[in-house]
Formats: structure tokens, sequence, C-alpha cells
């Protein structure tokens, strides 16, 4: 197979965003993927689409500002409709127990730079009129919001291939290849393709493959469900999350209302074989209604589940996988990688090109679960 | 006789969907399958679910010269449209699962979150 | 009988369906405000084209609501005069040692042939009420039931197609599942198809049917296979005139038709139906359209069974791969009529019989050489109807089954 500077493993949000900052900035860069995104149960078609700043932990914080920084522009950039909405988000509380700990939240996200702000009921409710009077308070971050992840995806996929990206589907990564512990090649079914640096950018089948190449690091994978409505006039402009309940709720621009937050699947992850359990179906439509008692007339018209890949401390790993000089790895987002893809793949072809990682990833570098002795 | 492509037909009775922007994605991006144009085109989505407009979506893959039968559209449930309060009303029972998936509930690290049991029923489709 | 459509009076006959009902009222168009114009299309519950708000509850498919007193519609999205939601009664799960979905010649015989051997048995049907001529039968029957979901156990989930009915168990555990669903029609892509007056044959016959057709109502039938034919006889004999009968312009869309031309070529109309072009240059004017491309086998609840399918175009398309006792390739799920290969009604009642007992020796109920005995007395019942299969094709499409089923991997 014809060589690549750089091969990246996954044509998923966070691939796709990597692959087209390595080819803008001129690398031969190959995206190969094992299906046909979007098809498939994959993360990226699974994502709940939030683009957020708020409620992240730690290092996530600061990428996520450097994302939004990026997604203001990202439509323009691409020259494509991704359906990038932002009308801010709410994360809601129904007890004034909860009220302090929001509070201490919310300082701590102002002091990173966040434009976030505890709001009363009364002040969410003159945004969503039909929020539950339940909800005493949220936080409200006016620059939050959301987009759709298979026209991002596939946006991304398009622009890197304007640069001179090679996209390879149904060519899974199987194996690497090194020498005296540099990478050589990654190998596919259809023989090696040689090339000085990967990216394991798979979401869910990364696990296995770092498995393979002996380098396990503390990823799983997981199942979760999505479902959506059938169109209904615009009402709802911001997303609306309500701490101890599992939701993202938004209106989209068909007016169709999508439904995460995190409620599982069930299936073979080695298969990529996923279903969709009613028991999620049933207790994600119990919290919509919860929380918007005026949608209880309103159908359900699809679900879909898809495979993410999860950490031990629910943050990303990005960073060189040990023994393998010229391989990273970018997984292990836990649910909440999307917002984050544009300032991931930025980040990653600038560590790529600079030989080392930037200061945003460094944080989120594999080399931390050694430290802590944490396993897989 | 002459067949001639009619590109100028709605496909997508449920979200007034084009022929012609069907058969462009096919081509744009050598699609095989019925769910890659769904996905994709968002054709099928509706409140039909592929019921009325799946024998399109072939015709646009055989039209593009797709060898290899390209359907059907995977199912999923719901296959009729169900109001989320009638959803909602089941929800009490002791279904599973018990609680959301997250890092900290697959990997056992959080307490007091309720934790994820799922027994296998059966066979994955 | 009091009902009322956007809050105004909508006359009413007893029996109609409520698409029928707003049709013969001269509502044709029941898309919302910001909607383009739709209407009543399938006529069985499959398309949603006619769907209404009702009680607040929106999605809601006139074809299968039955008139009531106290009815309140409206279109959607706002369903103005359509009431607010009403509350949703606590779900209840019921129990049953089969579930059968449809209750067509298939799933009848099925559940007729289960009751007999001593099953419990639960059948769920979208139509509202039981069809004229249904046989009578022991087993529960839901009408206005919407299956929407099957999971493994078998677990069968249900919602009621009028929202303000009492409605079936939301959850049903069975032991044994027998899927009879029937058949889909084909779509027929004309540019104009999708505006309100064009229909499919059932959902002229379901116009027809519930009196909503009046006399002398212009009638224009695109295809001319027997199908069409035998619609545009009956619709004569209702009162229509049928003022054309031709077949589609071939595309990309729409399958070669047999015959010459003047073929039909597309559907003008603003918020319905006005006239229908012609490939001679004509519109003939019509308030009805029908667009007949023949049916299809619908698999959509084995597939979410997890049962195979198949594709044989001698069987209609898409099929339920299955054994020649009907079962599926799933433990405990059968499957009958349609669905297995486009076929007559005594084909269908014929292997709904056999289904019916071959899951009931599946479930213990039938045991011995008596259950084999009868079983293949259903097989030799079953064998012979076969023979009246006169749908070219079909018995090569039942060879490959057989084939199939023989190759299975285990």
């Amino acid at each position: 197979m014809k060589p690549a500077d750089v091969v990246v493993a996954g044509a998923g949000i966070i691939g796709t965003a990597i692959a087209y900052q390595l080819a803008k900035a001129g690398v031969d860069v190959a995206l190969l993927d094992r299906g046909h995104p979007p098809a498939g149960a994959t993360a990226s078609g699974a994502s709940a689409g939030g683009v957020r700043q708020q409620n992240r932990w730690g290092p996530e914080l600061a990428l996520a500002l450097r994302a939004i920084a990026i997604w203001r522009e990202l439509e323009a950039e691409l020259q494509a409709d991704v359906r990038y909405r932002r009308e801010g988000m709410a994360i809601c509380i129904d007890d004034e127990m909860l009220l302090r700990s929001l509070q201490s939240r919310i300082d701590r996200e102002r002091a990173g730079g966040l434009d976030v702000r505890m709001a009363s009921g009364d002040d969410l409710r003159r945004r969503v009129p039909d929020l539950s009077p339940a909800i005493v308070a949220g936080s409200f971050c006016e620059s939050d919001g959301h987009a759709d992840p298979i026209r991002t995806t596939e946006a991304f996929a398009r622009a890197a291939g304007a640069h001179g990206a090679r996209i390879l589907h149904d060519t899974p990564v199987i194996d690497l290849l090194r020498a005296g512990g540099q990478v050589q090649a990654v190998l596919t079914p259809q023989g090696p393709l040689p090339c000085r640096a990967v990216v394991l950018a798979a979401g869910s089948w990364t696990p296995a493959l770092l498995d393979r190449i002996g380098a396990t690091l503390p990823i799983r994978p997981g199942c979760i469900q999505m479902q959506a409505t059938l169109p209904m006039p615009k009402r709802l402009l911001p997303v609306l999350g309500w701490v101890g309940h599992g939701i993202s709720l938004k209106q989209v621009d068909t007016g169709a209302y999508v439904i995460g937050g995190g409620w599982p699947g069930r299936g073979d992850p080695e298969r990529g074989q996923a279903d969709v359990l009613p028991g999620s179906m049933r207790k994600s439509a119990a919290v919509v209604v919860g929380l918007i008692p005026a949608l209880a007339g309103v159908p359900v018209t699809r679900a879909w589940v898809g495979w993410e890949s999860f950490s031990a401390d629910d943050l990303p790993v990005i960073g060189p996988i040990p023994g393998w000089d010229g391989a990273l790895v970018a997984a292990g987002f836990s649910g909440h990688g999307f917002a984050l893809a544009p300032a991931v793949g930025e980040q990653v072809a600038r560590s790529i090109i600079d030989g080392r990682m930037t200061d945003l990833l460094r944080p989120f570098g594999p080399e931390r679960f050694a430290a802590e002795g944490v396993s897989a | 006789m002459e067949v001639e492509p009619l590109t100028d037909v709605v496909v997508c009775r449920c979200q007034g969907i084009g022929g012609a922007e069907v058969l462009e994605a096919v081509a744009t991006h050598g699609l095989a399958t019925c769910d890659q144009v769904k996905k994709l085109t968002g054709a099928g989505m509706g409140p039909c679910q592929g019921r009325v407009c799946g024998p399109l979506l072939r015709s646009a893959l055989l039209a593009a010269g797709v060898r290899e039968e390209p359907g059907p559209l995977r199912v999923r449930p719901p296959l009729r449209l169900v109001a989320m309060g009638l959803l909602a009303a089941g929800a009490e029972s002791l279904d599973q699962p018990r609680g959301t998936v997250s890092a900290k509930v697959l990997w056992g690290l959080s307490e007091g979150d309720a934790t994820l049991t799922l027994e296998p029923e059966g066979p994955s489709k | 009988m009091n009902v009322t459509w956007e809050g105004q009076p909508l006359p009413a006959q007893p029996g109609q369906s409520l698409a029928a009902a707003l049709w013969a009222a001269g509502v044709a168009n029941l898309g919302g405000r910001d909607e383009a114009p739709r209407g009543l299309y399938c006529g069985v519950g499959h398309c949603a084209s006619c769907r209404v708000v009702v009680a607040g509850t929106h999605g809601v498919r006139a074809c299968l609501v039955r008139l009531r007193d106290g009815l309140r519609a409206g279109r959607e999205p706002e369903g103005t005069g359509a009431g607010v939601p009403a509350a949703f009664s606590p779900a209840t799960t019921g129990q049953a040692n089969v579930a059968v979905v449809g209750a067509g010649p298939a799933g009848l015989a099925a559940a007729a042939a289960l009751v007999e051997a001593g099953a419990t048995v639960d059948v769920f049907d979208e139509t509202p009420a039981p069809l004229a001529n249904a046989p009578r039968t022991a087993a529960r029957i839901h009408h206005g039931a919407s299956v929407w979901g099957i999971f493994p156990g078998w677990r069968v989930f249900a919602a009621p197609t009028d929202p303000e009915l009492p409605p079936p168990p939301a959850e049903t555990a069975a032991d044994a599942l027998i899927l009879a669903t029937g058949a889909v029609q084909l779509p027929l892509a004309l540019p104009g198809w999708t505006l309100p007056g064009v229909v499919t044959p059932w959902g002229a016959l379901h116009l027809l049917d519930h009196g909503a057709l009046r006399l002398g109502a212009r009638v224009v039938i695109v295809g001319t296979d027997p199908t069409a034919q035998a619609v545009a006889n009956r619709l004569r004999d209702g009162g229509a005139e049928i003022a054309a009968l031709l077949p589609p312009q071939p595309s990309a869309w729409v399958a070669p038709a047999s015959g010459d031309g003047p073929f039909a070529t597309g559907f003008l109309g603003t918020a319905a139906l006005e006239a229908v072009t012609t490939s001679a240059g004509a519109e003939v004017p019509a308030d009805l359209a029908v667009v007949g491309a023949g049916l299809a086998p619908l698999c959509d609840a084995v597939q979410l069974a997890g049962g195979a399918i198949a594709f044989i175009p001698e069987l209609g398309g898409h099929v339920a791969v299955h054994g020649p006792r009907l079962q599926s390739t799933e433990d405990r799920l059968f499957v009958a009529g349609d669905l297995a290969g486009l076929t007559t009604p005594a084909v269908a009642a014929a292997q709904g019989h056999l289904a019916g007992l071959t899951c009931a020796a599946s479930l213990g109920l039938l045991t011995g050489d008596q259950a084999e005995a009868r079983l293949r007395e259903a097989e030799a019942s079953l064998t012979a109807a076969l023979r009246t299969e006169t749908r070219s094709g079909a018995a090569s499409g039942r060879a490959q089954m057989v084939r199939l089923w023989a190759a299975r991997p285990e």
C-alpha cells in the first residue's frame, strides 16, 4: 500500500479533525476506518451533539474554551453547514440543597475564564417557558450550544480530502509494526501501510488495538443510546441538562427533540453490534417529561445506539503510546469528546509536527495512569 | 424503452428529501448500502422509518451501479411513533438499566451511583 | 356523535375513520401551516402521512382512529382545538404463552391453533376494530394496538393508535412470538406524488369502504397491473368515475411498466391533487389518483426480533427466512403470511395454522405421536394450498427458501 507520513486510525469526529489539521499543514495523511462512517454503531454516530464548556473536569475546561473559539469560525473554515447553534446551555437543579455545590462549580469555571453564571428558576423559565416549576435554579452558559455530529464529521472528512488526505474505508488497522521502537507501518488486511507516525483515534475499538500492541491503557467500551422525536415547532433554544438525572435535551433545526443523557444500550463491542434497550427509552422519556411536562404528547420516532470509549478517570487519553515512538493515542473521550474535537484536531496535529505534546494536551497523556498505578 | 432517471421527485415523503439530493450523496461518497444513505441524508429517519422510502433508496443505489444488494434498512425500535408520556408511564418498573453510563460507573469508581447491571437476555443482533 | 376538527364540528358517519371523515368533508390536506401538503396515502397505518393531533398527542394516524363521541382532533403541529395531553395511565404489563403480531388470516389461524392446544394468546393488530368477516376466536385480540418494540425474552411493547381509548398492555411477556405482519405497498414516485389525493390502492379502498368517496368522484388509476384493474373495478362499482387508467412514466424511481404510452408523468395541485399530467401533454382533472406499484413483504418486525431475512425477488423482495414448519432462525420465533413470501389468504391461513401448531409443540403443549400427526397433517394442508399460488415465480421462490433454510449456519 502507498506509504503516508502519518496514518490516522479512525474516521470519527476525532480522527477526521486530526486528519484535516494535518493535511491543511501539508502533511501526507492517510485516514483509515474499519467501516464506512457515518454508518455503523460509532460514538460519533450516537453523540448527542452537545458543544459545551461547562461541567467539565480539570484540564478539559481549557481545551473546551479553545474548542469553542474554533467552533465560532468552523462552518466558514470547513465551508459546510454543520447546524452549529450557540444559544446557551442550562444545567438545572430541582433541589435547593444542591445550590452550594452548583455555585462552587460556577465559581471554579468562571475563574477558568468561562462565561457561566447562576440563574434562578424563574430566569430559566423566561428562556424556556415550558420548564417544570420544580426547577429552582441552574448554571447557564451563553456560549454553549450544539451541532450535528454526523454533518460535522463529514465536513472534517471532506475538508481533509480537499487538502490531500487519503481516506480509506473498510480498512481496519489490525496491528502496528516497528523497528527499534519506532513505528514503521500500520498493518491492515490489505497489507502494511508504511508511515512514520500513527494516531489511534479508533474510539471503542482502540482498547483492543492497544492490547494487541502490548500497550494496554485503562479504556473500556460502553454503549450509549439516543432517541429523537417528531419535528415540533421550534421552542427550545438552549440545551438542557439536569443534575442527578440522565438527560441532555435539545431541539435541532428540523424541530425534532434529540434526547441523550448517557442511558445505555447493549451489545457486543467486538462486532460493533449494539441494541436499543426499552428501559433506556422509558427512563430517558420520563426524565424529559419531568423536565418539560408539555412534551408528554410528543412522540419518539427513532432510537439509536453507538459504542464509545470510556477512560478510568473520565478524561480523554491523548498522548504518546508508551513503547512506541511515533504512535499517539487519542481516545477515551468518555461521552464528552464531540465539543472538544476541533481543538483536539488542532493540538494533536501541532504536537505531531512539533514533535512534542502541546501545553493544552499534556495533562491528558497516558503516562498519568502509570503514575497512579491504575490498571486496565 | 429508455428509462430516464427522474431526479426531480421527493424520495422521503416524511421529510421532503428529494431524489437529486440522494443521488448526489450516493455519487459523492460512493455509498453502497441503504443504511449509509439514511445516515448521510436523513432519508428514512421520519415516522415511516423507511417503510415507504426504503425501496426508493434501493433504487438510487442500483441506479448508481451498486452490484451487491444494498438493502434493507436496519430496523430499530420504535416501529411506530410512541408518545413520550406513554414511555414515561412505564419507567417506574424494575426495568434495567438502573442508571446511566459514565466512566465512573463503568470503572466502578463512584459510590452511590446506580450500578449498571445488564444480564444478557438473549443473543444480540 | 360530537366530533370536532380544529375546534369546528365535523360531519360524521358511524364506523368511519377520522381520515375518511375529513376527506368526505373536503379536508384533504392534513399538513400543518408550516408543512408541505400531505394527507392520506397508504390507508393502513404504515406511512403516517395522515398524522394529526388527537387529545394533545402528536403523530396520531388518522386512518387508524375511529370516530367517537367527544373526539377532538387538529392539524400538526399546533393541534389547535385538539385538547391538551391527557394524563397517561400507569403502564400495565401482560403475560401470555404466545404473542401474535397481526390479526390477518395468518395471525388468526395461528392464534386459533394455539388456543386449541391450550395456550394463552395475545394478538395485536393496528386496525381499530375487527374486520367484518374475521373468524371468531378465543384468543385475546388487542385492536388499535401498535407493536413498537420487540425485545429478547420475548417482551412485546405496544401503544394505542387512539390515545383516548383504553390502551393495550404496555408490555407483554410471552414465551413465544408469531409474526404475521403482512405486506407493505411499494411507492410509485412520480413528481407530485406526495400531494394529498394521491393514494395507494389500499388508501383508495379505505376511502371507499368508509363511505368517503362521493358519487362521481373523478379517479385516475396509475399502474396497469391486475391490482390496479381490480381497484378500478371496485371504485367504479362504488360510484366513482374512472377518468383514466395509465401506466406510469418509467424512471430510476419507477420500474418499467408493461404497455405503451401515454404514461402518467406527474400530479398537479396546490393544497391537494387537481390533475394528472400525461406524456401525451394532457392534464386529466382528478379528485383522486391511485398509484399502484405492487406489494412487498413487511419484515420490519422480524428484523427487530432478530430473525433472518433474505432477498428473494420471486417471493416479493426481502422475506423472513423460515423452515418448513414456519420457524424463524431465532428460538421460539415463528412467521406466517405475506412476510414469508407474498401469497394468497388461503396459504396465509394454512401457514398460520402450521406455525401455531409448531409453536405449541415447541412450548410442550403438543407432545408425542399425536403432535407429530397433527403437524404432518398441517404440512400437507399447506402443501396443497401452495399449489394454488399463481404468482409467477412463486414455486421457484419457495424452492429457494427451502435451499436457504437447509444451508443456514448453525
